[in-house]
C-alpha cells in the first residue's frame, strides 16, 4: 500500500503566494527581512516539489459482491 | 430370476417432488424471449406480473419481474412495448402456473430506447437530478480515486496510462459496462463504493449505440451517482445523446485519458504555480540585493568625491594662500628696491620743487601786496558802493538823489548825489 505523503500542498502554495505578494507589495525590500521570507520559501519550494515528485500509482482490484447491496425477493403468488 | 416390471408406486412422486424435478429440469432452460407486452400489473409488492406474446401467431407467455429486479431494470414496463426478457421459467407450485422469470428486461428497437431515454430525462430533470447548482468542483489534489469500468479491454489501459505518476491510490470495482442489463451491476456498484475512502468516484467506458449505452440512461444507477457523497466524473462515450448516468455527474467527458487529464489537472497546474512563485520570490530578492549592492557604491564614491573635493579646495586655497603671501614679499621687495634706487633723485626733485614753490609763493605774496586795496585807500583812494553793496566804477547807473556809501582808509561816509556831470 502507497504510503500517505504528509505534505499539504494546498497550505504550502498559499504559503508560497503570501510570501511573493509580500515582495510584490514592497516599495523597498528590506534586505534582512526579505532573507527570512526566502529562507521560509526555500522550506516549503522543497516539500512540495518533493511532493510533487514522480511516485507510481497503485491499482486495487475490491473483491465485493455487488449484489449483496439488494437481498434476494421470495416469489410471491401473483 | 424374474424380471420384475418397475414398482409403479416406488417409482411415483408427490406434486411437489415432481415440480421440483420439473423446475430443475426448466432451469436448464434459459434463454432470451422477444414479445409485447399485452399485460400487465403492478401490485404493491412490487413485482411485476405481465404477458408477453408474439405479434406474429398471438401465443402468449405469462411473465414475472421481482421487484429487486425491476427497481434497477432501468425500464418503465408498459402495455405495447416491446421487450427482450432475459431468464428461465418455472413453475409455481401453489397454482401451477408456468412463468417466464426474467433476470433482466430491456426495450428493444432504438426507437423505444430513444422514447425510453426522452420520457426518463424529462422526469429527472423536473427532479433536478441535472441542475448544474448541484455539481461539485472536483478536489484539489485528489489520490484517493474509486474506478468502475470492465477489468478487460482497452479502457482501463487507456486511463491508466494517461494518469500521472502522483501516488494516486485506485480502488477499482470491475462491472458490466455493456447493454441494459448493465444498468443494474453498475447502480450497485455505485452503492457499494459508498463504503470506500474516496476523494473521487470515476465510472467510463468507451461510446457505443444507444443500445450498448443502455445502461448508463438506467434511472437507479443515475439517481445513485445524483446521491453519491463525493464528486462523481462519467467518463463515458455518448451516442447521439448524452448518457442520463453523465448527465448526472458532476464532470463529464467522453473518453478514459480525459478522465485522467480532468484528475491530473490540478497537480500539473502545482507545478506550474510552484515554478512561477519560485521564479517570483528569488527574482524579487535578487533585484533588491542589487539594489542594495548599488547604494552601497553609490554611497562609497559620493563620500569619496566629497572628501576627494574637500581636499581639492584646501589645497588650491592654501596654493592661493602661498601665492598670495608670496606676490605680497614680491611687492614688498619691489618696493624697497624702488625706494633704494629712485631715493636720492626723489630728493633732490623734492627739493627743487619745493624751492621753486617757495619763489612763487614770494612772487604771488608781492603781488597781493601791490594789489592791496587798503594800501590804495591809504594812498588817498576810496572806494564808492551803493546801497546793495556794489562797487560803483562809474556814473552809468547812478541817480541824482541816490545815496552811496564812500569808504576811505580810516573809515566810510555816507552821501547823495547831487547832480551827475
Amino acid at each position: 500500500m502507497a504510503e500517505e505523503p504528509t505534505v499539504n500542498l494546498s497550505e504550502n502554495l498559499a504559503q508560497l503566494t503570501s510570501i511573493a505578494d509580500w515582495f510584490e507589495q514592497q516599495q523597498e525590500v528590506d534586505v534582512e527581512e526579505g532573507l527570512k521570507k526566502v529562507k521560509q520559501a526555500a522550506g516549503l519550494i522543497k516539500e512540495s516539489k518533493q511532493r510533487l515528485r514522480k511516485i507510481e500509482n497503485e491499482f486495487v482490484e475490491l473483491k465485493r459482491d455487488v449484489e449483496a447491496e439488494i437481498g434476494e425477493e421470495e416469489p410471491m403468488p401473483g | 430370476m424374474n424380471d420384475a416390471p418397475p414398482q409403479t408406486v416406488s417409482q411415483s412422486q408427490t406434486v411437489s417432488q415432481y415440480l421440483a424435478v420439473l423446475n430443475q429440469t426448466l432451469a436448464g432452460v434459459a434463454g432470451e424471449v422477444v414479445g409485447e407486452i399485452s399485460q400487465i400489473s403492478f401490485p404493491v409488492s412490487g413485482h411485476v406480473y405481465f404477458t408477453i406474446k408474439d405479434p406474429a401467431t398471438g401465443d402468449v407467455l405469462p411473465a414475472i419481474i421481482w421487484k429487486g429486479v425491476y427497481q434497477y431494470a432501468g425500464v418503465e414496463l408498459a402495455v405495447g412495448l416491446e421487450v427482450l426478457l432475459k431468464g428461465s421459467p418455472q413453475v409455481y407450485g401453489p397454482n401451477g402456473c408456468l412463468s417466464f422469470i426474467a433476470r433482466s428486461v430491456e426495450l428493444v428497437g432504438e426507437g423505444a430506447l430513444k422514447l425510453a431515454y426522452d420520457k426518463l430525462k424529462q422526469k429527472l430533470t423536473a427532479a433536478g437530478l441535472f441542475d448544474e447548482a448541484q455539481k461539485r468542483p472536483l478536489p484539489q489534489f485528489p489520490r484517493r480515486i474509486g474506478l468502475i469500468t470492465s477489468a478487460q479491454g482497452e479502457v482501463i489501459h487507456d486511463f491508466s496510462g494517461n494518469l500521472r505518476q502522483a501516488g494516486f491510490l485506485v480502488r477499482l470495482l470491475p462491472s458490466l459496462v455493456e447493454g441494459a442489463a448493465s444498468g443494474r451491476p453498475l447502480a450497485l456498484s455505485v452503492r457499494a463504493m459508498r463504503r470506500e475512502a474516496i476523494d473521487v468516484l470515476v465510472i467510463i467506458r468507451g461510446g457505443g449505440s444507444i443500445q450498448s449505452l443502455a445502461g448508463f440512461d438506467n434511472e437507479a444507477l443515475v439517481r445513485e451517482i445524483a446521491a453519491f457523497p463525493v464528486p462523481v466524473i462519467a467518463g463515458v462515450g455518448h451516442h447521439r445523446d448524452i448518457t442520463l448516468a453523465a448527465l448526472a455527474a458532476d464532470r463529464a467527458v467522453s473518453t478514459p485519458s480525459m478522465v485522467a487529464a480532468l484528475l491530473n489537472e490540478s497537480w500539473n497546474a502545482a507545478e506550474q504555480t510552484l515554478a512561477h512563485l519560485t521564479r517570483a520570490v528569488t527574482d524579487r530578492y535578487e533585484g533588491a540585493l542589487t539594489r542594495a549592492a548599488r547604494v552601497v557604491e553609490e554611497s562609497f564614491a559620493s563620500a569619496h568625491a566629497g572628501l576627494g573635493g574637500i581636499l581639492r579646495r584646501y589645497e588650491h586655497d592654501q596654493q592661493r594662500l602661498v601665492h598670495g603671501v608670496e606676490k605680497l614679499g614680491w611687492r614688498l621687495q619691489a618696493l624697497v628696491n624702488g625706494l633704494n634706487t629712485v631715493g636720492p633723485g626723489v630728493a633732490r626733485a623734492l627739493g627743487l620743487g619745493l624751492t621753486r614753490a617757495a619763489a612763487r609763493i614770494g612772487a604771488l605774496e608781492r603781488v597781493m601786496v601791490d594789489n592791496d586795496p587798503a594800501q590804495k585807500l591809504r594812498l588817498g583812494y576810496s572806494i564808492v558802493t551803493q546801497a546793495d553793496g556794489a562797487v560803483v566804477r562809474g556814473v552809468s547807473g547812478l541817480a541824482v538823489g541816490q545815496t552811496l556809501a564812500v569808504r576811505l582808509a580810516d573809515g566810510s561816509v555816507t552821501t547823495n548825489i547831487k547832480a551827475i556831470n
